[in-house]
């Protein structure tokens, strides 16, 4: 299928989004320091923001989108739900933020993380269609929460540095960095077992030896090999995005006995890696996304 | 499974419908209607449904229903009422108004204005300056070089009345015809015409065969002469089937038997069939090979040969004849007898064991003083609505010979020994025996046996439908000839299912005059027929004309060639009915030719290749703008008449009309309504108006019917019409009529009670009136090929080893896509979309040796040319033979070529190779080789074409922007 | 209930593209975009025979939405867009489609396709506005193969019907008056995901290709 770059884009923000409000809403729970809260849930927004103007380039009549609302089977009403929820939880937590300083009820906090989780795993969801055998393994679902496991504490790392810049004499934060590595073991994990999933599907297309369809006479032969991970432009897309979820891991290892100043750099690093190889991994999602029965 | 039944229309019926027409479910039919639907914006959400027909091929006919709405032509169908179609209208009928309306058609008169090589320039200029320019060029090449050097070029004309015919009359050049006839159904006309009669090729396939046998035919894509619904209804009610070509088809592959054959080996597939059935099986129809062949005749090796002069009008009275001197050793009374007839030929008969004669010019045996006309008819054909004749046999107690050896006393007092025509062809055919003809078309041997098991296992199963390849490996009058023979041998010429013939009989009848012009000039003197490009190497060509139709033609390289040399004269002027120089001959040549001539006109539709060439185009109208009779061109026999549903677009002019007034420009005088020309039936009236108006002409399509000339059918039923307009009304109340209720065509076997001569008389359209199966004319004209003869092809591996080294592959072309009739519809959108590229049919295991893979752009290249075309790895055709895609052009690519040097097959021609006996071109059975197109093999270093002119490269995807331009355009200009 | 749907019988297919090309005339449907389309699958070696031609096997096959008992594109729509008549078939509410494709995406023959004039998605819509008025689909009627019926499958396929043979009063013929037997292993469906294709395809003598 040809990259449909607003749903690349969409799924990245909404995983990136999601990711750092579950971040942010753990570190509360965990008790940690309260600096970076707000602009994470700030930037959480914003996130969720630029998520839902990606998606704006692909629907074609915005005019009508309260309908998509109305069918509760849908992936994107329940996409457009979760939206709406994670939404109406970041508005409770901002008014809980303001009243009371900086704190977060545990009750709410655990809300937002079920609703990030929720909001990922919908999406995931959406895209499991039985029509596209390598989109249709329950690892594509977990392969986007694996972004969110890498994106997350990495970025809130960032910005917890960011808030952070003129204090002085600070202690490494090994949990942070404890969080961040799980994250992007976790996020290569899911990103080689999509990968797997894919090259494993190629029997559930249809194969039919020779055809002709005369209105794609100038085509090569469309063939099941065709549709694996490891052929022609997926190839590309498929190494890139392990190597980058590998980079990502390998730079959170190295972060572990990183200063107080160094820490956010390197975690910068590892939300580019992370970022740019679910991107890479959502291309190859594509490039391998023909239907069971591909000869139409 | 159950017999279908077509509900059967009284014809009384249409007598009393005329005024308040019945409503046929939710329509109306209308009357009159090219002066209703007009293109008026007054009206609003005014739709019509108007019965007409489509002329999209040429020529089905299929029936339809046009829906018009607010004078816009938005929905064509197909009439299911329709005996001959079934409702059946192919994707080109379908998407008719998508050329009626196309942005590119030819709208204005034109005339060029950069020298002919270059992109014309097209500058419109007004009718009148058009028709003078016309008469003017026309006439400054007949003053300088005389009447012959005006070349008439035509195809098979979707503008439908091939006016161009009737323009020749006057001009009296004998460059006349169909060129494309000479490599499309001219060959099967004229072998018909000298051993039957012209047409008997067509088959009856309404009628449901009890063996269907296809060969070298995909009817049910190319719907030719039989509807696409028709062939498959008529094989799958079939109870045995065949198909015989190279390839897996898409019917094909649905028979019982198929068997695919070298290409170019058809002749001795068919010689191969004959043999096994006249020495081995044995099931031929005996009493029509006694009765109705000249087997029996006596045939002297050693004898001088006998003269006589045969004069015989194969199509029409009128149409006129061209007699031929023949010569001939078969043993006439002449030859026994002083003052005996050389038109009285001898059989042995065995019962009384001696030598009678059969008078070809009474078809009377010796003995018989009045025919024995038959008695016996039976109901037959389609629902019955057809008429067998019952064959009485023969009338006198004779029994002729059809073996044996006799010695016979000559007048001069010597002795010949004389043999039955049937025993030397059985012995001429053994030479075509199992062994070789395997080895030849490369076939098993069990598959020749399994055909003749089928399909002769009992006389009268059906007929043979035999189409282009029988015609494109120079071999044609021989191949159709012999698989005629096969066909006849086993009682189906004009039988139910069989071999019936079509329009070649209709002029016999009087249902129409064809087209409302002649064919095949009967007017012109039979001295300066004679001078027809081609005749020294084809002296039957001035006979051939005669038989009308595909057959008349001269021929094309000659002509070609005369052009470039002017020898034996020179041909300088040129007129064209959406012709093109790519049908026959090599393109290259004819293209170079043409383009030096003084003086070409053409008429067309669209700005083809062909017409960059010309000085000036004029707007020809397409046939939603025209009307006309429709009769059956081939078996099917139907009649109904084609409605003009919209007004012309732009200044298109119906070409029959533009013939007329450049006739009348040049002084010229018009067949029929010029006095000179006038047949002796013509209105009085008629004879104020030398030249004809519009009205006029569809009266005189009518004519015959509206005189009461037209012979009625079995029961005494028949057409008639007060007028023109009275034919259109009754057609839109009635539908097409079945010609078998209302016209002799009705009959079956019509060669007994004599309606298949021109004279009246029983027997066929030969010089002996019998079935030839030695042909006399041939005999004379041609010596050696009056029994049958297959060769192998010219260029082939056997013949041409040495080309074969560097050529490898096996060459066909001229498959049919359903999309395209030859060289046309690339411009429409809806069917070039479906298919947007010319491709060759390969088996993957060559591809493979060729390192070619799908979808990649390939060179075919024959020793004259090199063209591409993109690779279909096929596994339904042999290892080194490939199948590849014919008239191509690229309507998207720049004037003048429009890119036919880059796709069209016959560039590749070698047009020298040719039919000995009526010059048809080899268009396919020749030497190829096959490669990938590369950057650094191919022109601007791109696969994929580019145009010579200006590196602009060719649609190859249905995204293409370039296909939306095409879309319709409504704005009158 | 009723369940329209199309049989075609493939031994009688000859990919003359009439229901292909007659569909887009009449439903009006954008260059580059088909409702219908026909596929040669094959040919391809008989199993078992010499591996090369002659002994190959091919047909065509025309494939369009197959108006699914379960559509996937219905459970993905959004909207209520998508959504499954009475009569079987499945239509699109061209008022209501926001243009996302899931369906496009969902569906597992790639039928859909956005109409970039309208922003919505369209397909077959299996002539409904025809046959609410007791005619026969477009490419049903107009096939000249005589190959494509239309009925109701819970009539069992022998009762579908396809074009005449006559004038306007007569009868739509069935296709058993006019299609060769066919027995139970003869017929079959397009690739099922769970969607269960409503078409019927009768294929004898020859391998099929995509049974699940």
């Amino acid at each position: 299928m040809e990259l449909q770059w607003p749903l690349i884009l969409f799924t990245l923000f909404i995983s990136w989004s999601a990711g750092l409000y579950a971040a942010l809403n753990l570190h509360a729970l965990a008790k940690g320091s309260k600096t970076a809260r707000m602009p994470a849930l700030a930037s959480s927004a914003v996130l969720l923001a630029i998520g839902g103007v990606a998606v704006f380039f692909h629907l074609e009549h915005w005019d009508r989108i309260f309908n998509g609302f109305g069918h509760l089977s849908s992936g994107i009403t329940q996409e457009l739900i979760a939206v709406v929820a994670i939404a109406l939880c970041m508005v409770a937590t901002l008014a809980a933020l303001r009243r009371t300083g900086g704190d977060i009820p545990a009750a709410l906090a655990v809300l937002n993380v079920a609703a990030a989780l929720a909001l990922v795993l919908v999406t995931g969801h959406s895209y499991m269609m039985s029509a596209r055998p390598t989109w249709e393994n329950p690892a594509q679902m977990l392969s986007l929460l694996g972004n969110a496991c890498v994106l997350g504490p990495a970025s809130y790392t960032v910005i917890d540095g960011l808030a952070k810049r003129g204090e002085e004499h600070r202690k490494p934060d090994s949990r942070a960095s404890a969080a961040i590595i799980i994250g992007s073991i976790a996020n290569a994990a899911t990103t080689c077992a999509f990968i797997a999933s894919m090259a494993a599907s190629s029997s559930s297309f249809t194969q039919i030896d020779r055809f002709f369809d005369g209105i794609l006479a100038t085509k090569p032969l469309a063939t099941v090999e065709s549709y694996s991970p490891f052929f022609g432009d997926a190839l590309g897309m498929t190494v890139a995005a392990i190597s980058l979820s590998v980079a990502a891991a390998a730079l959170a290892v190295a972060s572990r006995r990183k200063s107080q100043a160094r820490l956010p750099v390197l975690a910068m690093l590892v939300v580019a890696c992370g970022a740019m190889g679910s991107v890479a991994l959502r291309m190859a999602m594509y490039a391998t996304g023909g239907s069971v029965f591909m000869y139409y | 499974m159950s017999k279908i039944s077509l509900s059967r229309r009284s014809f009384l019926k249409l007598s009393t419908a005329l005024a308040g027409c019945a409503a046929l479910a939710s329509t109306s039919p209308m009357p009159a209607l090219a002066e209703t639907a007009s293109g008026d914006p007054g009206a609003t959400g005014e739709t019509k449904r108007i019965r007409s027909f489509c002329r999209a091929c040429g020529k089905m006919e299929c029936p339809t229903w046009v829906t018009v709405r607010d004078g816009r032509v938005i929905r064509i169908e197909g009439d299911e009422s329709s005996c001959t179609s079934r409702g059946n209208l192919c994707v080109k009928g379908r998407t008719a108004h998508q050329q009626l309306y196309h942005p590119d058609r030819v709208k204005y008169p034109m005339r060029r204005t950069n020298p002919k090589g270059e992109d014309p320039g097209w500058q419109r200029i007004t009718w009148d300056e058009a028709i003078e320019a016309i008469a003017k060029g026309v006439e400054e090449c007949r003053e300088k070089y005389g009447n012959h050097t005006v070349k008439i070029l035509h195809g098979t004309s979707r503008i439908t009345t091939y006016g161009i015919e009737g323009l020749s009359q006057g001009l009296q050049t004998a460059n006349i015809g169909n060129t494309a006839g000479q490599i499309c159904k001219g060959p099967r006309e004229i072998s018909g015409a000298l051993t039957a009669y012209m047409g008997v090729h067509w088959t009856c396939l309404s009628d449901h065969p009890r063996v269907f046998f296809q060969w070298g035919s995909d009817q049910e894509v190319s719907n030719y002469d039989n509807a696409g619904r028709v062939t498959v209804d008529a094989a799958v009610a079939a109870e045995a089937s065949i198909c015989v070509g190279p390839r897996t088809q898409g019917l094909g592959k649905e028979t019982d038997l198929q068997i695919h054959l070298r290409p170019g080996t058809d002749d001795f597939l068919a010689l191969g069939m004959i043999n096994l059935l006249v020495n081995e099986k044995g099931t031929y129809d005996e009493l029509f090979v006694k009765k109705w062949t000249n087997a029996p005749f006596l045939y002297a090796d050693e004898k001088e040969p006998t003269s006589f002069t045969w004069d015989y009008a194969p199509y029409e009275a009128s149409v006129g004849s061209y007699p031929l001197e023949l010569r001939t050793r078969l043993l006439t009374e002449a030859d026994v007898k002083e003052g005996g007839s050389p038109r009285r030929f001898l059989v042995w008969d065995a019962r009384s064991g001696k030598p009678i004669y059969f008078d070809s010019e009474t078809a009377l045996w010796e003995g018989e003083t009045e025919y024995n006309a038959p008695t016996e008819f039976v109901p037959a054909g389609l629902n019955d609505t057809g008429t067998l004749v019952v064959d009485p046999g023969f009338a006198l107690d004779i029994d002729p010979a059809l073996t044996g050896s006799y010695e016979v006393a000559l007048k001069d007092g010597s002795t010949v020994t004389a043999v039955p025509v049937w025993q030397k062809y059985c012995e001429h055919v053994s030479q075509y025996d199992p062994a070789t003809v395997a080895d030849i078309c490369e076939i098993p041997e069990e598959a020749l046996r399994k055909a003749v098991d089928i399909y002769c296992a009992e006389p009268n199963l059906g007929g043979i439908q035999y189409n282009l390849p029988t015609e494109h490996a120079a071999n044609s009058i021989q191949t159709t000839r012999a698989i005629l023979a096969l066909s006849a041998l086993m009682g189906n010429v004009d039988n139910v299912g069989g071999n019936v013939g079509g329009h070649g009989q209709d002029g016999n009848y009087g249902n129409y005059f064809m087209y409302c012009i002649p064919f095949g000039q009967p007017s012109l003197p039979l001295s300066e027929l004679e001078k027809i490009a081609g005749v020294e190497k084809f002296p039957l060509l001035p006979w051939a004309t005669k038989c009308q139709g595909a057959a008349n033609f001269h021929d094309t390289t000659t002509a070609t060639d005369m052009i470039l040399t002017g020898d034996p004269y020179p041909i300088r002027c040129m007129i064209s009915d959406t012709g093109s120089h790519f049908h026959s001959g090599n393109a290259m040549a004819n293209w170079e030719a043409y383009k030096t001539l003084d003086f070409y006109w053409g008429s067309e539709l669209w700005f083809s290749p062909t017409i960059e060439l010309a000085d000036i185009i004029t707007p020809a109208a397409h046939f939603l703008e025209i009307g006309c009779v429709r009769s059956s061109q081939g078996g099917e026999k139907g009649y109904g008449i084609m409605v003009p549903v919209v007004d012309h677009i732009g200044e298109a002019e119906w070409d029959a009309i533009t013939c007329v007034r450049v006739a009348k420009a040049l002084g010229l005088g018009w067949w029929p309504t010029k006095k000179e020309f006038a047949p002796p039936f013509w209105p009085e009236e008629w004879l104020e108006h030398e030249y004809p108006t519009e009205q006029l002409m569809h009266e005189l399509e009518v004519l015959p019917v509206v005189k009461g000339m037209n012979l009625p059918g079995h029961n005494g039923e028949r057409l008639s019409f007060e007028n023109w307009d009275d034919a259109v009304r009754q057609y839109q109340e009635h539908g097409q009529w079945n010609l078998r209720e209302v016209s002799p065509i009705g009959y079956y076997k019509r060669y007994i009670n004599g309606y298949i001569r021109t004279d009246g008389l029983p027997g066929f359209g030969t010089p002996s009136t019998k079935f030839e199966l030695f042909s006399t004319v041939l005999e004379s004209l041609y010596p050696g090929e009056e029994w049958p003869v297959a060769r192998e092809p010219s260029e082939s591996p056997r013949s041409t080893p040495d080309v074969y080294e560097e050529y490898p592959i096996i060459y066909t072309s001229g498959r049919r896509n359903p999309l395209f009739f030859h060289s046309e519809g690339r411009q429409v959108p809806m069917l070039r979309e479906q298919y947007t590229v010319p491709c060759f049919q390969i088996n993957p295991e060559t591809a493979k040796e060729l390192g070619i893979e799908q979808g990649d752009w390939c060179w075919i290249e024959s020793p004259r040319g090199k063209i591409r075309e993109v690779a279909d790895l096929f596994y339904g055709i042999k290892p080194g033979v490939i199948e590849a895609d014919h008239g191509w052009w690229y309507p998207e690519l720049p004037a003048p070529t429009h890119g036919f040097d880059l796709a069209n097959a016959n560039v590749m021609v070698d047009q020298y190779d040719q039919d000995p006996i009526i010059g048809s071109t080899c268009l396919r059975a020749y030497l190829v080789k096959v490669y990938k197109a590369t950057p650094e093999n191919s022109p601007y270093g791109d696969p994929v074409p580019r145009a010579t002119e200006d590196g602009t490269p060719i649609i190859s995807s249905p995204d293409d922007e370039r296909l939306r331009r095409w879309l319709p355009v409504y704005e009158e200009v | 209930m009723t369940r329209y749907a199309i049989l075609t019988d493939l031994n009688r297919c000859v990919q003359c593209l009439t229901c292909s090309v007659a569909c887009k005339m009449a439903n009006d449907v954008p260059v580059g975009n088909f409702w219908n389309k026909v596929l040669r699958i094959g040919p391809n070696p008989i199993p078992g025979g010499s591996g090369q031609f002659p002994d190959v096997e091919y047909y065509s096959i025309p494939i369009g939405c197959q108006h699914c008992e379960k559509p996937e594109c219905v459970e993905v729509c959004p909207t209520g867009a998508s959504r499954k008549l009475e009569n079987g078939t499945v239509q699109i509410d061209k008022e209501k489609c926001i243009g996302c494709q899931f369906c496009v995406m969902a569906c597992p023959y790639g039928v859909r396709y956005l109409n970039e004039e309208e922003r919505v998605v369209e397909k077959c819509t299996l002539c409904d506005q025809r046959t609410a008025q007791g005619d026969l689909p477009e490419c049903v009627r107009q096939c000249q193969g005589r190959a494509r019926f239309f009925g109701d499958l819970d009539q069992g396929i022998e009762s579908f019907r396809g074009p005449k043979m006559g004038p306007e009063e007569t009868e739509f013929l069935r296709v058993t008056q006019t299609s060769r037997a066919w027995s139970e292993a003869d017929v079959h469906h397009l690739p099922d995901v769970g969607n269960a294709p409503s078409f019927r395809y009768i294929l004898r003598n020859r391998t099929w290709y995509g049974e699940e």
